[in-house]
């Protein structure tokens, strides 16, 4: 039978040293790697954004046409459904909250305060589950139904939009995790200041393209 | 008051294996083989997985192409197909298999391997996140063609008011392959950004490198809105009735991808390629390195299309930033070209011929044809305003300054014309013409890869002969099919092509079409012979005066290490002050004659 051995000095490798190693900086990997990410959303709600504005435009256009014409003009989006701006507003503001924490999270670690961390990202979790509350709350009010009743593309673009991010808030939610995971596990969170300054760049990207939603979506309309 | 942690005690964080808790010896059956190459995370094994899959879906890809162009020899009607819907469907399934199956893929797997590599790195960052997306990948296309074969795709039937279930897998299944295509970018880029050796900054980094850094970024920028196509088809899909994006032409919204600029995108990486083998031809540093650089740089820049979404905006192709984009793409080419005269004046001497050198060369050539094609594409918004202005000025000076002249005859006879001819001929299949040839470009650029590195993906050489006539082959085979594609574009065939009147000598160009297209699947079979005949018909490889870690004279780091590379890649860190540093006098070489190991 043929196959490769291994004997157990090849072992040896895996014990460790009694002296601690020195700290070693890691290299910028993940924050690099999260910023490419980040950069991957925002390049994908450009997307959305561009066929929500193209879309939007060319139905005005038409629709002004008909009016033009004597006809009854059909607004974008349609009049059965109910656009409130208060829901956006609040999660607008919570989000704005949320970069205040997400501040406070990467100075603690920075700081060794794991107390403080982990605290600002708990914070930081319970203000993303409310702002996905809002979104499903404001989902149901809206009554939005993709359908052929006004031939408007809205309720699509304005379901993926929205959906959209709450996957990103979703995504920004692990990484949290991620960040309050490790600071548990180690003996120092400076160590891991790295993850939670990733974590921090996700998310300011993830509030700021919320505020163009709220500005596209729901102000102008 | 703040708490912070007390440094711990360090005793109490020493670890000790006991050996007497692991076997003292155990044996790895062969068997494991395929559960090592699953689970690993080395970059050589992912990518030659990246390359293995790539090799396979292009088989597929290819004869897909074949099955089309039978289609259309006959323009009147549909004869292989059942119905024009199906024809489209396998149109639009062989144009996002060549790129997301088979070329991007390719490239990926070259890059997976030889980046790494070239930098002097032990590894990629993201190990775990580059076999997530191999795999990923790999599943999602299966499923994708699947999806295809059981009436799925991107193409909706006439009068269906539901989208399929098998239709909405398409396009969650191409979601899901442009969302691994990302996930690799990423780890590239990553890799390019902090795992370079010491001395070696974004400016000396190898062309290659420089070409795969330049294409991943600009895929990183553009897929994502390819993916949020996707979505919102889908999700208008899922609805009680689609609206606009769930129940259209889909392969119309996201064509784009397949169209100029954007197309170009999958063919950075022949630039690069070419910065590796033509100093290694000449045996001489590149010159006009920066120029280079400078030149991928632009072709990157100039070849982001997400912004010419016709579908969205009719009029995307005819503004400013389209038409000079389109105009410039073909000035990095031209640099490169002359930076690779430059080197061959300096150098004084015939270049060393190889099947690497003689298929980058080829990859050129069909890029400039493609780069080509696309200039032609944009002359009607181009030279029609200043004919027009030209006339207007000429007219000006006739009248005396009343401006009542009407400018030369001929002049406005010329500019009727630019605008009759070159008006309809941007959704003809001279567009199928230039994706053809600069998707061949990407791929040549693979199989020069393929061969120029070879001994280090497979450690063994591949064939020198077999690499040329490949070669030969597949860009005779490009040619054949994509230019009477071009002429036909101008008798008003159009890039689907499926069911139409066709003008007098279409259906016999599209015979050639049909003969070049069997041609590119020979030259590609001759690839995929490489392998066995390097193996059971020995290489260069077997001369004993061959270095092995070396075998073609290269300059770069990743000819110090051992054919195939050991885990870990090198022996030890170096430190590099150029884009070549087996050249540099001071690059302290281990390997080197005379020097102590």
């Amino acid at each position: 039978m043929s196959g490769t051995t291994f004997s157990s000095t090849d072992l040896a490798h895996a014990v460790v040293s009694e002296a601690p190693a020195p700290f070693v900086p890691r290299k910028r990997t993940l924050q690099i790697g999260t910023a490419l990410v980040t950069g991957m959303w925002v390049m994908y709600f450009g997307g959305l954004f561009g066929t929500y504005v193209s879309s939007r435009n060319a139905w005005q256009d038409v629709q002004a046409g008909l009016a033009a014409e004597g006809g009854s003009a059909i607004s974008w989006i349609p009049d059965s459904a109910q656009v409130e701006l208060t829901a956006p507003t609040v999660m607008t503001w919570t989000l704005l909250m949320s970069c205040v924490t997400m501040q406070w999270a990467v100075y603690s670690f920075k700081r060794s305060d794991r107390r403080h961390g982990l605290l600002a990202l708990g914070t930081q979790a319970m203000f993303g589950a409310a702002v996905i509350n809002q979104v499903v709350f404001q989902w149901n009010q809206l009554g939005l139904v993709i359908d052929d009743t006004s031939g408007s593309s809205a309720a699509t673009l304005i379901y993926t939009i929205t959906a959209s991010h709450v996957a990103m808030i979703i995504m920004a939610m692990v990484l949290l995790a991620f960040a309050a995971f490790r600071a548990l596990a180690s003996s120092d969170t400076k160590d891991h200041v790295d993850v939670v300054a990733s974590a921090a760049t996700f998310w300011y990207a993830m509030v700021g393209l919320y505020f163009v939603i709220w500005i596209l979506i729901f102000i102008t309309k | 008051m703040t708490l912070t942690e007390i440094e711990p005690d360090a005793s109490s964080t020493s670890v000790v294996v006991h050996e007497a808790m692991a076997p003292a010896v155990y044996t790895r059956l062969p068997n494991h083989i395929l559960a090592d190459a699953a689970s690993s995370g080395d970059h050589k094994v992912i990518g030659r997985l990246w390359i293995l899959g790539s090799l396979l879906f292009g088989l597929f890809t290819l004869v897909a192409d074949i099955l089309v162009r039978v289609e259309r020899v006959d323009t009147d009607s549909i004869a292989l197909f059942t119905s024009v819907t199906t024809y489209e469907q396998w149109f639009s399934l062989h144009r996002v298999s060549l790129v997301f199956l088979f070329v991007v893929p390719l490239l990926i797997g070259i890059a997976m391997v030889m980046v790494p590599l070239q930098i002097g790195a032990p590894s990629l960052s993201f190990p775990r996140a580059a076999a997530a997306a191999l795999w990923s990948w790999a599943v999602a296309g299966v499923i994708m063609v699947v999806s295809w074969a059981i009436d799925g795709g991107l193409v909706v039937r006439p009068g269906e008011d539901v989208v399929s279930q098998a239709t909405q897998l398409s396009m969650l299944s191409l979601a899901a392959v442009v969302l691994s295509i990302l996930v690799a970018s990423m780890v590239l880029i990553t890799t390019i950004f902090t795992e370079r050796s010491q001395g070696m900054s974004l400016y000396n980094v190898p062309l290659f490198t420089w070409s795969m850094l330049v294409a991943a970024g600009v895929w990183l920028l553009s897929l994502p809105v390819l993916f949020s196509n996707l979505m919102v088809m889908w999700i208008d899909a899922r609805g009680d009735a689609a609206q606009n994006f769930g129940n259209a032409r889909l392969y119309d919204q996201i064509e784009w991808v397949f169209d100029q600029p954007q197309v170009f995108a999958f063919a950075i990486p022949v630039l690069g390629l070419l910065g590796e083998t033509v100093p290694v031809a000449f045996r001489r540093r590149l010159k006009g390195y920066d120029s280079a650089m400078i030149a991928i740089g632009l072709f990157g820049a100039y070849s982001f299309g997400a912004y010419a979404q016709t579908y969205f905006n009719p009029n995307a192709n005819t503004t400013w930033l389209y038409v000079v984009g389109s105009l410039l793409l073909i000035v990095p080419i031209l640099v490169m070209l002359g930076s690779i005269a430059l080197t061959a004046k300096a150098a004084g001497r015939a270049p060393a011929m190889s099947a690497h050198f003689a298929l980058s060369l080829m990859a050129l050539v069909a890029l400039l044809t493609a780069g080509a094609l696309a200039t032609v594409r944009v002359l009607d918004s181009l030279l029609a305003p200043v004919l027009g202005f030209l006339n207007g000025v000429v007219g000006f000076f006739q009248g005396s300054g009343s401006g009542s002249g009407d400018g030369w005859d001929w002049l406005t006879r010329f500019e009727g014309w630019v605008d009759d001819t070159f008006d309809e001929i941007f959704a003809t299949s001279v567009a199928g013409a230039m994706v053809q040839l600069a998707l061949i470009a990407g791929l040549l650029a693979g199989v020069a890869g393929f061969f120029y590195w070879s001994s280090k993906i497979f450690g063994r050489r591949l064939p020198t002969g077999l690499g040329m006539l490949a070669g030969l082959t597949l860009l005779g085979g490009a040619m054949l099919s994509a230019l009477p594609d071009a002429i036909s574009g101008f008798l008003d065939q159009p890039d689907f092509g499926g069911e139409f009147a066709a003008r007098d000598g279409v259906q016999a160009l599209n015979v050639i079409s049909l003969i070049g297209a069997g041609v590119v699947f020979a030259g590609f079979a001759l690839v995929l012979l490489a392998v066995p005949a390097a193996v059971f018909l020995g290489s260069d490889d077997d001369d004993e005066d061959i270095d092995n870690r070396n075998p073609v004279g290269g300059f770069t780091l990743e000819w110090l290490t051992e054919s195939p590379p050991p885990v870990g890649n090198f022996d030890g860190p170096y430190v590099v002050t150029s884009e070549a540093p087996l050249l540099d006098d001071d690059f302290q070489n281990p390997y080197a004659e005379g020097a102590s190991a």
